[in-house]
C-alpha cells in the first residue's frame, strides 16, 4: 500500500462548527434480519467514498494538470469521523497516483530536506447547508486551481450506535426520515411470512421481507378531519391476524393479507392499551388495561380500567405500568405533573418516583428481574435518552441495570403484547432519523 | 457468554431530590410564557412600515407566530410542504402550480381559501399572475405565473414576506398559525393565545404574554429573577449573561456586520486604501473580544454553514502588507467611519477598527450617525440573510451593493453551482468596497422552567420555535 501517513498532515478541525445532519437520507435498513445494536459496528469498505473521490479527482485533472511530485494534505472542517477521514484521504492518493501525481514522502532518513513540491493539493472536507461538500485547491507553477463537489452521504455513514450494556437489548428493526409513532413485527425474521408495520402521522406502512431486505407492499392514508396534537401519539395492536391502530380520536382496524383492508373512523371516546401484559385479547376481562387518551392531548385522562386498578380514577398520565410483583397488584403511572406515582389497589398514591421519563412499560418476569418496568430518561427532544430496568422493592424503586444509551429522544415506549419486549422509537439527533426498536431483556449474558 | 446475575445499581428512594429530579421528557400543556424584546413592534401587519431593522426582524417573528407560507424548509435548505403539501413546474419554471391543504382552519373559525392566498401573495410580488383552480378531485390548486423562470420559487415562497394571512372587516391580520394575537398594544405589550384548530396541532403553551420595548438590563434583570421566560439578548451582552449563570442559547451567526464604502471624491475611492483597511483589521479580536465570541470572523459575504467555502477567504490581518500598503496614505485625511449610535456593539466595533488602523499608521475617526446631514466614507451595516439558501442570501446581499459598485448586478444562475457562487462572492469584495467583519448570531436567554427550545434553521422565516416549546411545571 503506498499510504504514507507521515507525508499526509490531516488536521482535524478542532471545533466541529457545523453538526452533521443527515437527515435528507431515508436511512433505510435494508437488511430486515434483526440486528442488535452490539454488533453495529461501523465498519466502511473504501469504495463507499471511492465515487465521490474520483469524480473530484476528475474534476480536478480537468483544470490543472496532476502530473508530478506533490504534496497532499487533507483537512476535515465537517463532522465525519476519522475513520471515514482516512478511507477518503486513502482513496485521493490512488486516485491522484492514477493520474500521474507522485506523493513525496518525509525524508525519514535525514538525508536532507526534499524539494519542494511542484504540486501542492489541498483537499478540505467541508459543510454547507446542503450537505457535504468538498473543495481542491491546487497550487503549482502555473497557478492555483479551486474546484468543488457537492457529495452525498453514503448510507450506513452516520452517527455511532449506542451500545446497549449487556443486560437490556436493543434491536433496531428500521430507522426511517419520516416521524414514526409505532411498529409492529409479525413473525419473525428471516421467516419470508414475516412483515413489517410501521405507523407515520399520515399513513400506515406495510412491508414483506424479501431477499432479507423489507419491501413496501402496501401502504395506507390515514384520514384525520382535525389537525394532530403535536405530540403524537400512535399504537398498533396485532392480533391473530387482525391488525387495530390508535390515534388520537381515530381508530382504524383491519386484517393482515395480500389484499391490505384497513378502515378508519373518528373514535374520541375509544379505549387504548395502555400496557402489553395479556392485550393479545384487548379486553379488561381478559386482563389488559385500557385508558382513554385526550384527543387533542398527549396524555390519558383519569380513569384506568384495568385488574389492578378497577375502575380507580388517577390524575392524566401519559404511561402506566401494571405490576404483580406482590398481592396489591400495583399500578405506575407516569404522570403529567412529572412524577411517577405507585398506587396500590386504588388511586391513593403510595409512593412518588422521581426522575423518570415519560414514558414507561412493564414486562414479564426475566431472570432476576422481577416484575421490571422499562423506564426512559428525564430531559427533553434536545437531549440523548436512555432506558433503564426498574423493579419496585418496599415501595422504592431501584434500577435493575445499566441504562441503554439512545442517540435522541425516545418518543414511543410500549410493552409488546406478550410482555416479553417492548417496543421503542427515537430520534437520532444527529442524523433526524426516526429508529424503530425492540428492546428485551437478555439475563445471563 | 459469561452469565451474570442483574446487579442492584441505585435506589431512587420516594421523594428524594424531587425538587431538582422531577422532570420529564413528554410536553406539558398549559402555562403563559413570558417574553420580552427590546425592539418596539408598532404593528404586525406588514403593510405598516417599521423604523428599524430590528423592529422589522421582531415583527416578523411575531408573524411566524400567527401564520403561516406554502412552504418552508427542512434543515438542509430543501422546501418541505405547509400550506401547499405539493408543487409542481412547468414552461422551464416559469409556471408553477401547488396542490393547497384542504381543511385548513383560520383563527376566525372560517376556513382558509385559496382567494385569500391569491390576494396576499400578489399584493407580496405585484409581478406574479396566481389564479386558483380546483381539480375534479376537489382538491385546490394555486396557479403562479412567473415573468421569468424560478427554479427556486419554492424556497422564495418560505420568505417572510410570503405568509398567508387574509384581512378581517376590521382590516386586523387573521392568520392559519399556532398563535392568535388576542391583545395588541402598539410598542408595548401583546399577549397570544393558543389556537386550538392550528392545522399544525395547538401549541403546548396557552398564551404568550410579550413585552416590548424594554431595555437589554431590564430583559436580563427580568430573566433572571423568574420574570421572563424568553428574552432576546444582543451578542455582545450574552457571554457576561451566562457568566451570571442565564440559560443563553444561539443561533448559528446569519447576520453580516460589515465596512461599506460610499462612493465619492474621497481617499476610500482608492482601492488600495481600502485593501489596506481590510488587512488592518483583527476580525479574531473583534469576535473574542467585543462580541465575546458570539459570532465568527467573516472573510466572505456568507457563513460557512450556508455556503461551506468560506474558509477559502482570508480574515485574519496583514500587518507587513498593511503598513506597506498605508505608507502611500499618510498624507490623506482620517477616513470618517459612521456607525449606528444606538448601538454599543456597533460603537465598539468601530472603535476596535480604529484602533486597528491607527497601528497599521491609516487614520480612522469613527462617529455616530445622527440623521440626515452626515457625510462618511463608510459605515459599519448589518444585513440579515434573507433565506438560509446561500443562491438566494447572495442574491440579496449582491442586489443591496449594488449602489456601491455603481453597476447592475448580473443575476446569479439558477442552480448556482459552488464554484458559480464561490467566485461572485470573491467578485462582490475584491475591491474592498464591501469589507466583512463578523457575522452575528441571534441569542437568547431561556428560563429555567422553558424546554424543548430547538433553535430554527436561521433566516429560514420560522420564527421562534415557541409553538414547540412547553413550561416545565405547568400542565396538564
Amino acid at each position: 500500500m503506498r499510504f504514507l501517513p507521515a507525508a499526509i498532515p490531516i488536521r482535524q478541525s478542532l471545533q466541529r462548527q457545523i453538526v452533521f445532519r443527515i437527515t435528507t437520507l431515508l436511512i433505510l435498513l435494508s437488511v430486515g434480519v434483526a440486528q442488535t445494536s452490539r454488533a453495529q459496528q461501523p465498519t466502511q469498505p473504501t469504495s463507499l467514498w471511492d465515487s465521490p473521490v474520483r469524480e473530484l479527482v476528475f474534476k480536478l485533472a480537468g483544470a490543472a494538470s496532476l502530473r508530478g511530485n506533490g504534496a497532499l494534505e487533507v483537512q476535515n472542517m465537517c463532522s465525519l469521523d476519522a475513520s471515514a477521514v482516512a478511507l477518503i484521504q486513502h482513496s485521493l492518493l490512488v486516485q491522484l497516483s492514477s493520474r500521474g501525481f507522485r506523493l513525496m514522502s518525509s525524508p525519514a532518513d535525514g538525508s536532507g530536506t526534499p524539494p519542494p513540491p511542484a504540486i501542492d493539493v489541498r483537499v478540505t472536507l467541508s459543510e454547507n447547508l446542503a450537505g457535504l461538500i468538498w473543495i481542491a485547491e491546487l497550487r503549482s507553477p502555473s497557478g492555483k486551481k479551486i474546484v468543488m463537489l457537492p457529495v452525498g452521504v453514503p448510507p450506513g455513514i452516520s452517527a455511532s450506535e449506542s451500545r446497549p450494556v449487556p443486560l437490556l437489548d436493543r434491536t433496531v428493526i428500521w430507522r426511517q426520515a419520516e416521524p414514526m409513532l409505532d411498529f409492529a413485527l409479525v413473525g419473525a425474521p428471516p421467516e419470508s411470512s414475516a412483515q413489517l408495520i410501521v405507523l407515520s402521522p399520515e399513513r400506515v406502512a406495510f412491508y414483506n421481507l424479501q431477499q432479507s431486505s423489507w419491501r413496501l407492499a402496501a401502504s395506507s392514508a390515514i384520514e384525520h378531519a382535525h389537525p394532530w396534537p403535536r405530540d403524537l401519539r400512535g399504537r398498533i395492536e396485532v392480533d391473530s391476524g387482525k391488525l387495530a391502530i390508535y390515534m388520537p380520536g381515530i381508530f382504524c382496524s383491519g386484517t393482515l393479507g395480500t389484499e391490505l383492508g384497513l378502515y378508519c373512523a373518528p373514535a374520541d371516546d375509544k379505549m387504548w392499551p395502555v400496557d402489553g401484559s395479556n392485550l393479545a385479547h384487548g379486553s379488561v376481562s381478559h386482563g389488559g388495561s385500557l385508558a382513554k387518551l385526550d384527543p387533542a392531548r398527549n396524555y390519558f385522562l383519569d380513569s384506568l380500567q384495568s385488574p389492578n386498578a378497577g375502575g380507580a380514577k388517577f390524575a392524566p398520565f401519559y404511561a402506566a405500568a401494571l405490576l404483580s410483583v406482590y398481592d396489591l397488584h400495583p399500578v405506575i403511572l407516569a404522570g403529567v405533573d412529572s412524577s411517577a406515582q405507585l398506587h396500590e389497589g386504588g388511586d391513593e398514591i403510595t409512593a412518588h418516583f422521581s426522575g423518570w421519563g415519560s414514558d414507561i412499560a412493564s414486562l414479564n418476569d426475566t431472570c432476576a428481574a422481577t416484575s421490571p418496568v422499562l423506564v426512559t430518561g428525564a430531559g427533553d427532544d434536545t437531549s440523548t435518552d436512555t432506558i433503564q430496568i426498574y423493579q419496585i422493592a418496599d415501595r422504592q424503586a431501584v434500577a435493575a441495570s445499566q441504562p441503554i444509551s439512545f442517540a435522541g429522544p425516545v418518543r414511543t415506549l410500549w410493552a409488546a403484547s406478550d410482555g416479553n419486549s417492548a417496543r421503542a422509537i427515537s430520534q437520532n439527533l444527529e442524523t433526524g432519523a426516526y429508529e424503530a426498536s425492540s428492546i428485551s431483556i437478555t439475563c445471563g449474558r | 457468554m459469561k452469565r451474570r446475575a442483574f446487579q442492584l445499581l441505585a435506589v431512587v428512594s420516594m421523594g428524594c431530590c424531587a425538587l431538582t429530579l422531577r422532570s420529564a421528557r413528554r410536553p406539558h400543556y398549559g402555562g403563559t410564557l413570558r417574553a420580552e424584546v427590546g425592539a418596539a413592534v408598532l404593528s404586525i401587519d406588514p403593510a405598516f412600515p417599521t423604523d428599524t431593522a430590528e423592529q422589522n426582524n421582531v415583527r416578523e417573528k411575531l408573524l411566524a407566530l400567527m401564520c403561516d407560507r406554502l412552504v418552508t424548509l427542512e434543515e438542509h435548505g430543501q422546501p418541505k410542504p405547509a400550506l401547499a403539501t405539493s408543487w409542481q413546474a412547468a414552461a422551464g419554471y416559469k409556471l408553477w402550480s401547488f396542490r393547497l391543504r384542504p381543511n385548513v382552519m383560520a383563527q376566525d373559525g372560517a376556513p382558509l381559501t385559496a382567494d385569500d392566498i391569491v390576494s396576499v401573495l400578489e399584493a407580496a410580488n405585484p409581478r406574479w399572475r396566481i389564479a386558483a383552480a380546483t381539480n375534479p378531485d376537489g382538491s385546490t390548486m394555486l396557479n403562479i405565473e412567473l415573468p421569468g423562470a424560478d427554479p427556486s420559487l419554492p424556497a422564495e415562497l418560505a420568505m417572510p414576506r410570503n405568509f398567508v394571512f387574509r384581512r378581517s372587516a376590521n382590516g386586523s391580520l387573521v392568520g392559519t398559525g399556532p398563535f392568535q394575537v388576542s391583545a395588541w398594544q402598539a410598542g408595548h405589550q401583546a399577549v397570544f393565545s393558543a389556537f386550538d384548530a392550528a392545522w399544525q396541532g395547538r401549541p403546548f403553551v396557552d398564551s404568550i404574554e410579550l413585552k416590548m420595548g424594554r431595555a437589554v438590563r431590564d430583559r436580563l434583570i427580568d430573566l433572571e429573577t423568574g420574570k421572563a421566560d424568553f428574552v432576546d439578548v444582543p451578542p455582545d451582552e450574552a457571554r457576561r449573561a451566562a457568566d451570571r449563570g442565564a440559560r443563553i442559547r444561539a443561533s448559528l451567526p446569519d447576520e453580516l456586520l460589515s465596512l461599506e464604502f460610499s462612493r465619492g471624491p474621497r481617499a476610500a475611492e482608492d482601492p488600495a486604501f481600502r485593501h489596506a483597511l481590510a488587512l488592518s483589521i483583527d476580525r479574531s479580536a473583534l469576535v473574542n473580544f467585543v462580541l465575546q465570541r458570539q459570532g465568527e470572523a467573516a472573510g466572505s459575504p456568507l457563513p460557512q454553514w450556508s455556503s461551506g467555502t468560506a474558509f477559502l477567504f482570508a480574515a485574519a490581518p496583514d500587518p507587513a502588507q498593511t503598513k506597506q500598503l498605508a505608507a502611500q496614505f499618510q498624507s490623506v485625511p482620517a477616513l470618517l467611519l459612521g456607525y449606528d449610535g444606538a448601538n454599543a456593539l456597533e460603537k465598539a466595533v468601530a472603535e476596535r477598527i480604529a484602533v486597528n488602523a491607527r497601528e497599521a499608521g491609516i487614520h480612522v475617526n469613527v462617529q455616530a450617525e445622527s440623521g440626515a446631514g452626515n457625510t462618511f466614507d463608510a459605515r459599519l451595516v448589518r444585513r440579515r440573510m434573507i433565506s438560509p439558501v446561500p443562491r438566494i442570501a447572495l442574491t440579496d446581499l449582491l442586489l443591496q451593493w449594488a449602489p456601491l459598485e455603481g453597476a447592475d448586478i448580473a443575476p446569479l444562475s439558477d442552480p448556482a453551482a459552488p464554484e458559480d457562487l464561490y467566485a461572485r462572492e470573491r467578485a462582490a469584495i475584491e475591491n474592498d468596497r464591501v469589507i466583512p467583519l463578523v457575522y452575528l448570531p441571534e441569542t437568547f436567554g431561556l428560563s429555567a422552567r422553558m424546554r424543548d427550545w430547538k433553535s430554527p434553521l436561521p433566516a429560514s422565516g420560522d420564527g421562534w420555535p415557541l409553538a414547540q416549546v412547553w413550561l416545565e411545571g405547568e400542565g396538564p
